[in-house]
């Protein structure tokens, strides 16, 4: 037995739905497309929801998400203003964008009909 | 001369990172903070870029060592226990051969009758330099077990060591309170070993990561 596998299956979630953090980090590699590596992941979040997350969270819940099968991942080429290092490219999975449907709709399904709700996201 | 080689990093704080990233994270990890790091020095300054830099190391340094403990969930697991069990021989190995070594030296090479001092002194700094390089040695040893995550690995062994004297410490001055200078001592030792074992974790990630340099410069 791998330990690889002993890992996929800690982290095989028991009902499919994404973490507040993975859904953000999920919506934030759809938005950007091509261009999403680590800086361009963290301005994302950060200009959008005005969160400052570290580089480290991000890698953290990127590799979680790979491991699930949702995140792919490819390395670019090095560039000087790195310091000679590569940026690490990820790209949602098809997996992943059911993932994302599935939260959403729960989210939906469970705001439908609370009015105190209603009332903000109006 | 551009501003992308004009300004650096901390050396200290990619250290740091480097100790602890996974190996197939560090290069993205260093890379994306190098970047923002340039960007942050063009416009606000080296020293507000520093700030920013030394905060993104603190505040990722938990987080990938996570990641690390997680990916290798065996290794770890058997290093750590490996390590645990060899820590036990800690007290009383490197004592035996450092009593031997001096009962060889007194009795073969150097027969004193009168320097009683200096045989007290070598005992007790021998012993304690004996124990603390036996510590390094498992730290080693588990870094080397442990691979991939050499550094966490030894960081929990420290702390599983600590939480046990703790319990033990606990338990001796609830049983007896009169044992306090005894204590104290044991107190002083739990400080020493686990700097060590860290230590020896990182001679082995140091090793790794100059070794994985050169392979990918070539």
């Amino acid at each position: 037995m791998s330990s690889s596998f002993l890992y996929n299956v800690y982290l095989m979630p028991s009902h499919d739905f994404l973490g507040e953090f993975e859904h953000i980090v999920l919506l934030a590699l759809l938005r950007l497309g091509d261009n999403a590596y680590g800086v361009t992941v963290r301005r994302e979040i950060e200009s959008r929801i005005d969160r400052d997350v570290s580089i480290g969270a991000i890698y953290a819940t990127l590799d979680r998400l790979q491991a699930k099968g949702y995140v792919t991942s490819y390395l670019g080429d090095p560039t000087p203003e790195r310091g000679g290092r590569s940026k690490r490219f990820f790209r949602v999975s098809s997996k992943g964008i059911l993932a994302i449907q599935r939260t959403l709709k729960a989210f939906q399904s469970m705001t439908v009909g609370v009015r105190s709700l209603e009332r903000y996201c109006t | 001369m551009s501003t992308h080689s004009f300004f650096r990093p901390p050396r200290p704080a990619t250290w740091l990172l480097e100790m602890f990233a996974p190996y197939d994270q560090a290069e993205s990890v260093l890379g994306d903070l190098h970047e923002e790091f340039s960007t942050l020095a063009f416009q606000h300054g080296p020293r507000a870029a520093h700030r920013w830099y030394w905060r993104q190391a603190l505040k990722s340094v938990a987080k990938l060592a996570f990641v690390s403990l997680r990916t290798s969930p065996l290794s770890v697991t058997g290093a750590v226990i490996v390590g645990f069990v060899l820590l036990s021989f800690v007290p009383w190995l490197p004592e035996h051969a450092q009593f031997a070594i001096l009962h060889l030296i007194r009795n073969h090479v150097t027969p004193y009758h009168a320097d009683w001092y200096s045989y007290v002194f070598w005992i007790n700094t021998s012993i304690l330099a004996g124990q603390l390089l036996f510590c390094l040695f498992i730290g080693f040893l588990v870094g080397l077990l442990a691979k991939g995550s050499e550094i966490a690995s030894t960081v929990l062994l420290s702390l599983l060591l600590i939480l046990v004297t703790g319990v033990m410490l606990s338990a001796a001055h609830f049983v007896s309170p009169n044992l306090h200078p005894a204590l104290l001592e044991v107190q002083l030792f739990m400080i020493d070993y686990p700097i060590m074992l860290i230590l020896g974790g990182g001679i082995v990630r140091d090793i790794r990561l100059t070794r994985a340099r050169k392979h990918s410069q070539a």
